[in-house]
């Protein structure tokens, strides 16, 4: 279906998982498509890289389940090479007294470990996943469809139960709501982090309830909720979506940047490339950042001369990455004083004795500072794929809460992030006898490095926070929320649209739609 | 797009339950989702059907129209459901089996609007989550109603 006018029926812009899941779609459906990249691989954050000899880093996103199973089978990945172990225990959270807790995937497994600190709280785990198994049944039908606005989903609200549950999810804190369920502390830590994970804000924060459904979001082999190893590390999903979309026919150009999306009369017919050539299609959909494409690619002048209130929405769009990721070689697994057995090193490992020490952790970040008691968490990915590290060896894959984009009066130099680094280490030396001796090799990551290096506009992986002020028909902004802009066959396809970050490929999938949609084609 | 297959047998004789399923007021006995219906035209099998389904923590309350479409005497049936929200067609299929009757069925669907589109894959969901529930609920009513 290619017009004499175009070079392409469309042209994506980024050559991440969700830039490959949607040139599959619109190729599928007879749409001529050409990915645009400007790294001279694919992958954008779903990455694995040989940065030592030897070591396999999942450099930024590091743990597999939320690619949405409907993608999965539609493109039969797993003929590609997909596969995903999940991780049991999913969670430990060891203690500075040298007690933990894992979280299973046997719920009375998990019930057991939660007893042993409150009996109390084992009674009410299964309210408390029953809750998240509710939402879910309604949070998963919206993730493959453009978003409902918030006046018709009202239509769906006629029962005080569904009032209150909608409250819960979208006003209350994480903080909020594992109070209400549980007493003990060592159990509401355990429970926490998914609550704050890749968001500037804090278990307090009202709406960080909602976090927490979105990271139960994952589902491996028929199972919801779970994280997991993608064995041969993360970027085998990106070379599966390749292969794929290769073999559809897709056109992918490689290390080349886009300078300008071609706008005439309000419609975009193509991009200038850096090296001055000009490439003409149909439709341009570009998965990076809505404020890079709109304000840089776009540019102000023309998106002003359309909607200046657009801009203005665009232009306030909150994205400040708080992740610093650590990527290890290590000699052997390090040791823990809460547990001998290996079974932790299956799963993540968690360092958060509580609540407050998540909140402190924000503190910290609020007043423009690094957390000097941060949130880590840890996974092993050798344990599961020994093609990960050397024979007898393991890589570490870390991440680190809070580490603001913007420091005050410091800037993430290789000093600084040397500086947190050491804080991380002297963090684990209370939970771990030896982690920092078994360090052969470390890869440092500050937002900073994550928007140089990868593209990552202010080093934030979801291309703008995820709070409800920005989720769902907010997002990227109000009226716009079904992936296309003031530009007619301008659309955003990236994870700054609906629904949001982490690699689901629901935003390509979405996007992709609502082109075929808009073109009239039955898919 | 809604695609779902699949069948279910009962251990009752097709004549009798042939003699209760073409009467569409029997419908809420066998999916209390459908909170009430309203016969528009008897012979031609046209309703009214109001739906009251549990989704997650929502409820969903629409009303759909309801429609044969073609109807051969104890061979299967072809009926359209159409709401605001979405479009169902179901096919029926029987066949008598040593006493028992085996129900074939096949529910295609599509949404309409983002809202619809949200239902159709929460429906979706819901049917193929709770497949061998509703299954055996149906199996059980048509059991417990008919003999």
């Amino acid at each position: 279906m290619k017009s004499n006018n175009y070079d392409y029926d469309v042209i994506i812009i980024g050559g991440g998982h969700n830039g490959l899941v949607a040139a599959y779609y619109l190729t599928n459906a007879g749409l001529k498509t050409l990915i645009i990249e400007r790294n001279r691989w694919l992958g954008g954050a779903c990455i694995t890289e040989e940065i030592f000899k030897g070591f396999k880093f999942n450099s930024l996103a590091y743990a597999g389940g939320l690619l949405r199973p409907e993608i999965v089978d539609d493109m039969k990945l797993y003929k590609y090479g997909y596969k995903v172990i999940p991780y049991d225990p999913q969670y430990t959270m060891p203690y500075p007294d040298k007690k933990k807790i894992s979280l299973w995937i046997d719920y009375n497994k998990t019930v057991r470990e939660i007893e042993r600190f409150s009996r109390k709280d084992a009674k009410r785990y299964l309210d408390f996943e029953e809750f998240w198994s509710d939402i879910a049944d309604i949070v998963i039908p919206m993730l493959l469809a453009p978003p409902p606005r918030f006046a018709d989903i009202s239509e769906f609200m006629g029962s005080v139960e569904a009032e209150e549950t909608f409250r819960k999810l979208l006003f209350l804190s994480s903080a909020d709501i594992l109070n209400e369920y549980f007493e003990s502390e060592y159990v509401k830590a355990a429970l926490a982090p998914e609550g704050i994970i890749g968001v500037f804000a804090g278990p307090y924060t009202p709406g960080t309830a909602y976090l927490m459904a979105y990271w139960y979001l994952g589902v491996i082999n028929g199972m919801e909720g779970l994280w997991g190893h993608v064995v041969g590390g993360m970027g085998r999903i990106i070379s599966a979506l390749e292969v794929r979309d290769r073999e559809k026919g897709v056109d992918i150009n490689l290390g080349i940047k886009v300078k300008e999306i071609l706008v005439r009369d309000g419609e975009a017919y193509g991009v200038l490339l850096d090296d001055g050539r000009k490439i003409y299609s149909r439709i341009v959909l570009s998965t990076i950042d809505p404020q890079t494409t709109i304000l840089k690619l776009v540019g102000k002048d023309i998106i002003d001369s359309l909607d200046s209130e657009y801009r203005r929405k665009v232009e306030n769009i909150k994205t400040e990455g708080i992740i610093f990721k650590i990527n290890l070689a290590l000699e052997r697994l390090p040791k823990f004083y809460a547990f001998e057995n290996k079974k932790p090193y299956y799963g993540t490992i968690s360092i958060c004795p509580s609540i407050e020490y998540l909140e402190k952790a924000y503190d910290d970040a609020k007043y423009g500072g690094y957390s000097r008691e941060p949130y880590i968490e840890i996974v092993f990915p050798s344990v599961h794929d020994p093609s990960m590290a050397p024979s007898h060896m393991h890589v570490a894959s870390i991440l680190c809460q809070y580490t603001p984009y913007n420091l005050r009066n410091k800037v993430w130099s290789d000093e600084i992030k040397e500086e947190f680094y050491d804080i991380v280490m002297d963090t684990l030396s209370t939970y771990s006898p030896d982690f920092s001796k078994v360090v052969v090799h470390k890869h440092l990551l500050s937002p900073w490095d994550m928007e140089e290096k990868y593209g990552i506009k202010r080093g934030h992986v979801a291309q703008g926070e995820m709070l409800p002020a920005q989720i769902l028909s907010f997002r990227p902004v109000t009226g716009y929320s079904d992936y296309t802009t003031p530009i007619r066959n301008l659309y955003l396809g990236g994870a700054g649209t609906h629904p949001g970050g982490g690699i689901m490929g629901a935003c390509g999938y979405n996007a992709a739609h609502k082109i075929l949609e808009n073109l009239g084609i039955n898919n | 797009m809604i695609e779902i297959n699949d069948h279910l047998e009962v251990d009752v004789d097709l004549d009798k339950i042939w003699s209760k399923i073409d009467n569409i007021e029997f419908l809420p006995k066998i999916f209390p989702e459908i909170e009430k219906v309203e016969i528009l035209d008897r012979k031609n099998y046209r309703a009214i059907l109001w739906f009251n389904t549990k989704i997650g923590f929502t409820k969903v309350r629409f009303e759909a129209n309801s429609e044969l479409i073609e109807i051969v005497d104890k061979k299967y049936i072809l009926s359209k459901i159409d709401s605001k929200y979405i479009e169902l067609k179901i096919r029926f299929e029987f066949d008598q089996l040593n006493g028992k009757t085996k129900i074939s069925y096949n529910i295609t669907g599509v949404g309409k609007g983002n809202l619809g589109k949200l239902l159709e894959n929460a429906l979706k969901r819901l049917l193929t989550k709770n497949r061998n529930k509703i299954k055996e609920r149906v199996a059980e009513v048509l059991k417990n109603e008919i003999q």
